[in-house]
Order: structure tokens, then C-alpha cells, then sequence
């Protein structure tokens, strides 16, 4: 349930619905709210090679 | 592809070496053949280490369209296809909620085919039979898309030939992709995908530093683009429109469950060699989508802002003209764009065969074995599951040459996320609701499947570029399956229970 919740705030976090529709702001060639959309996807990858090594995320043989 | 420099002799030269090469990979891969089983042929005996698996679930998530598919797609709506950054991370996230699971049953019970997974779990005839189907159904449909790709991608490199390029690439590669897939089965597909996997990787990312070469830095390219963006009111690089974040939202949840049940891929899960290698694999899996997704978004990018012009369907033939820019660049890019066109269609051949090689083993497994039980040894249904691939193929190769020209009809029949994610209820609710009935399962695929088909086809108003209100027809269809699958399996759960109870009430009062 945990693993299930913290997939829902980084479902909510990685798309973009918050940002101002006006925001200029680039950073590092890249337009801000893209910026925080790879940091949202990179924290998700981090979590599921977490999960996928731990007893909740999947099972042991 | 159409925009290419014409290949110089020994341009051509090379790719036909690389594609022959293919040949050899599976003359060794048939040498490296331990018995001639169906688990031998199809799924290497079981026996894909960490690397291997990583490799071969690469080049199935990431065929080798995706690159020039992706680059379009960017170039078409510009930074809003990140997107596909968040859909790839989510196929390892549903894989987290079956493919272990999976994987020891497949395991234990000597699995073969997603079929069998379903046999196992509900014991239902029926229902392998539907789940086969619809599983069939889409394989034919993607082998045939990446027959036409291959036809197109020999009509780019040579365009005087016209239609005949089409004709003798789409066959004369279909016959370099049966011999390897016949004489080594899996072992030659993975290992073919393992060497396009690696070469596209480097190629891309060498392609990404000439364009910067070229063109000036992504800051710049992106700096030009939020400018287009103010002065006209295009969203290219400002933040998406609530519809495209809803757009985000459907895709992540259609490609994230779609692909991960698409029959290579469970099969792939079923070949791990252990739960340890398939985990670790997956481990790096998890992290690709980052790498990748952002070569062909960076490519895209570039290409919009340095070749802008190309509108609507030939916004596909931009990666073409990326390759164009990097070809005229120096001598080195001459040579890496030929080496990257001879990946890509070595890759395109490779997903082709894994495909050929899941419907291959299904036709034969689920549907022939299961007509006629024990008619056949394993060594005989071997032999058959190759004949079937050849006949697949004859037909799927007639097919990719009569629809040449009606590309449009093609992208009528593409709904295969749609048919695939009616599937969740079978394969991913199934192996973690001990209560799922096989039943309930059938009625709900009917509904999902009959539904998702309905609103692709069937013209309603509030159907819009094949989505609704923004979300994938399947989407849409797999909340009416997942209701009819609970609520029958519960209803059936409830009958089974009051009739076992009557049971026993009856045996106490005749026992004295």
C-alpha cells in the first residue's frame, strides 16, 4: 500500500499540471518543467529497482 | 527515410555484410542448441543470464522504430513527448506487479506460452483460446507493421527503385529473418537483439554529439522554440494544455500496461534463467527509459528547430533528415549514419523475429496441441512451429506488399494497446486475487475487447483522433472488463460457497 502511494505522488509529481502555463524558466537546455519531469522519472526508476530487491515489491524464490 | 544521401557501393556493401551477419549469429546459435525441445527453440532452455535478459528486454520495449518513431513524435509536439519517459518507466512498474510472480510459476510448472499460464491459473479451455486469439491478433498486426517499416526503410535508402525496393527489401529481409530465427530460434533472436541493442545505443548518442557539431547547443534549439511558442502561440516548449496533461495520463497507463503483456514479453519473463537474473535485469531496465527516451527527444528537438517545416504524416520522414544533416556533415557521419541505418534494420528484422517466434510458438501450443493432444512429439511440434512461422510469414509478406500504399487502413487495424490491456484482468489481477474466476474473465474480455473495438471503430461523436476525452479507447474499456470480472468472480465465489456449505449440511445429517 505504501509502494502503491508513493507511485501516486510521483504519478502526480511527473506530469506537469501544476506549473504556470507562462513559465519560461530553462534550465540546463532544457525548459524547466521538463527538468522536474526527468527528476520525477528518475526517483521512480530509483524506487522500483528498490521494490523489485525488496520482500514487498516481489516475492523471493 | 526518404531524404538520405544515396549509399555509395560500399555503403551498401556494409549493410549487406551486417544483415548476412545475421545468418551466422543463428548458424551459432543452432550449434549452441542442447536438445531439440519446444523449450530449447523458443525459449533458449530457460537459461538467459543477468546481461542477456537485460538485453533482450531492451530490444522488445525499444524496437528499433522507436528511435526514428520517437524523434517524429517529438518533432510533431515538441518537449510534451517526455511523456514517453514516464510510459517506459511505467512498463518495469507493472511488471513489478506480476512479472516475479509469474516467473516462479513459469518455473514450476514448465510454462511455454502465455497460454499456458492461463491454462494453469483458471483451467479454462475457452479462455486460452480467447486470450490466444487476441494475443494472435496483435502479433500478425505488429509483424506487419514492421514488415512495411523495413519495406519503407529499403524504399528511403533507395528512392529511384520506387516500389520495387518496397517489394524485394520487405522480402529479401523476411527471408534473412527466417533462416536466423529458424536455424537458432530464441538464442539467435536474443543474441541478434543484444548486438542491435548495443550498437544503437552508441550510434545514437555519437549522432546526438554531431548534431550539437552542427547545429549549436539544445539551449539554443530551445531558446528559438519558447520564442516560436510566444510569438504564435504554439506550445512546443511551454508547459502542456490541461487536455495534453490528461493525454499524459492515459498514455502512461495504456503503454505501461499494454507492452509488458505483449506475448514476447511474457515469454521473455518465463526464460530467465532465475528470479535473481530476471530482478536484476529488470533492475536495469528501470533505469533505460532515461538514457533513451532522451537521445530521440534531444534529436527531435534539434530537428525542429533547425529543420522546421514538415507537417503532419511527413513529420516521420524527419529523422531522415536528421540523418541527411549528420551524412553531408564529414566523412565520419557518412559512416555512422550507414551504420546506424544497418542497426536499425537489423533491429526492425530482430523485433520482427520475436514476434514471428511468439506466434509461431502459441499457434502450435495453444491451438494445434491443444486440438489435438498428444498427436505430436515435442521434436514433430518443433518441426511444425516452423512451418507455421514460414506460413505466417508468406502471408503476413502479401499482405505488407498489397497494403503498401494504404498505410491509412493500417493505422485503422493499429489498435493493439487497446486489445492488449483487456489482458490486465487474465495475467496481472489473476496472479494476485486467488478469487479471480476463469468465467468471470472470459464475460469481462468479451465486454473489454467488444467495447475498445466499438469506440475505434465505430465513427461515435465523442471519439476524437481515436481517443476519448483524451484517454486510449482501452482505457476507456478496461474499467467496464475489470467490473464484470470482479463482480462475476464475486457472485461465483459466493454461489460455489453456498453450494459447498448446503454440501456439507447435507453429508453431517446423513452421517448418524
Amino acid at each position: 500500500m505504501g509502494l502503491l502511494l508513493i507511485y501516486l505522488i510521483l504519478l502526480c509529481l511527473g506530469i506537469p499540471w501544476y506549473w504556470p502555463a507562462d513559465s519560461t524558466l530553462v534550465w540546463m537546455g532544457f525548459p524547466g518543467w521538463v527538468i522536474s519531469s526527468i527528476v520525477v522519472s528518475i526517483l521512480a526508476s530509483i524506487v522500483t529497482a528498490i521494490a523489485l530487491h525488496s520482500k514487498a515489491g516481489a516475492p523471493d524464490e | 527515410m526518404n531524404n538520405l544521401v544515396p549509399l555509395s557501393l560500399g555503403a551498401w556493401l556494409f549493410v549487406s555484410c551486417y544483415l548476412g551477419s545475421l545468418l551466422l549469429i543463428g548458424w551459432i546459435a543452432k550449434k549452441a542448441r542442447t536438445e531439440n525441445t519446444m523449450r530449447d527453440f523458443y525459449l533458449a532452455g530457460n537459461g538467459f543470464g543477468t546481461l542477456m535478459l537485460f538485453m533482450t528486454l531492451f530490444a522488445t520495449q525499444y524496437s528499433g522504430n522507436t528511435f526514428f518513431a520517437f524523434t517524429g513524435a517529438t518533432y510533431r509536439i515538441g518537449y510534451a513527448w517526455i511523456v514517453s519517459l514516464h510510459f517506459m518507466t511505467a512498463v518495469i512498474v507493472v511488471y513489478l506487479l506480476f512479472a516475479p510472480k509469474l516467473h516462479l510459476l513459469a518455473k514450476k510448472n514448465g510454462f511455454l506460452t502465455p497460454g499456458d499460464y492461463i491454462n494453469n491459473r483458471y483451467q479454462n479451455k475457452l479462455l486460452v483460446l480467447l486470450v490466444t486469439l487476441v494475443m494472435v491478433a496483435v502479433l500478425a498486426n505488429f509483424l506487419l507493421a514492421q514488415l512495411m517499416a523495413m519495406g519503407r526503410a529499403m524504399q528511403g535508402l533507395n528512392p529511384e527503385s520506387g516500389a520495387t525496393s518496397y517489394n524485394v527489401g520487405v522480402i529479401i529481409l523476411a527471408l534473412i529473418m527466417l533462416a536466423y530465427g529458424t536455424l537458432g530460434g530464441m538464442r539467435a533472436v536474443v543474441w541478434t537483439d543484444a548486438l542491435q541493442g548495443g550498437v544503437l545505443m552508441i550510434g545514437f548518442a555519437v549522432l546526438i554529439v554531431m548534431l550539437f557539431d552542427r547545429f549549436g547547443s539544445l539551449g539554443k534549439a530551445t531558446q528559438m522554440l519558447m520564442h516560436v511558442d510566444l510569438t504564435t502561440g504554439s506550445r512546443k516548449v511551454l508547459v502542456p494544455s490541461a487536455d495534453q496533461c490528461r493525454q499524459w495520463l492515459s498514455y502512461i497507463f495504456a503503454v505501461g500496461f499494454g507492452i509488458c503483456l505483449y506475448p514476447q514479453a511474457i515469454q521473455r519473463i518465463y526464460a530467465a534463467s532465475s528470479l535473481k537474473t530476471l530482478k536484476r535485469s529488470m533492475t536495469l531496465m528501470a533505469f533505460m527509459p532515461i538514457p533513451t527516451m532522451l537521445i530521440s527527444l534531444i534529436a527531435g528537438i534539434m530537428a525542429l528547430a533547425y529543420l522546421p517545416g514538415l507537417e503532419g504524416a511527413s513529420s516521420d520522414q524527419i529523422f531522415g533528415q536528421v540523418l541527411r544533416e549528420v551524412q553531408l556533415h564529414s566523412a565520419l557521419g557518412n559512416m555512422l549514419v550507414v551504420l546506424i541505418l544497418s542497426a536499425i534494420l537489423a533491429a526492425m528484422m530482430s523485433t520482427a523475429d520475436s514476434a514471428l517466434l511468439s506466434l509461431s510458438s502459441m499457434l502450435t501450443k495453444d491451438v494445434f496441441a491443444q486440438l489435438f493432444p498428444q498427436s505430436l512429439s515435442e521434436e514433430e511440434l518443433t518441426r511444425l512451429g516452423k512451418a507455421l512461422s514460414c506460413l505466417m510469414l508468406v502471408f503476413l509478406v502479401v499482405l505488407a506488399i498489397t497494403l503498401q500504399d494504404k498505410s491509412s487502413l493500417v493505422q485503422l487495424l493499429d489498435r493493439k494497446l487497446d486489445m492488449l490491456l483487456q489482458l490486465v484482468p487474465a495475467f496481472i489481477v489473476g496472479i494476485n486475487w486467488k478469487k479471480l474466476d476463469g468465467r468471470a474473465v472470459i464475460a469481462g474480455l468479451i465486454v473489454g475487447v467488444t467495447l475498445a473495438l466499438i469506440m475505434a471503430f465505430g465513427n461515435l461523436s465523442f471519439v476524437t483522433n481515436g481517443k476519448v476525452f483524451g484517454f486510449h479507447p482501452g482505457i476507456i474499456a478496461l474499467g467496464p472488463n475489470l467490473s464484470v470480472t470482479i463482480l462475476l468472480s464475486l457472485w461465483f465465489n459466493g454461489k460455489r460457497k453456498s453450494v459447498k456449505n448446503n454440501h456439507d449440511f447435507s453429508v453431517k445429517r446423513k452421517v448418524p
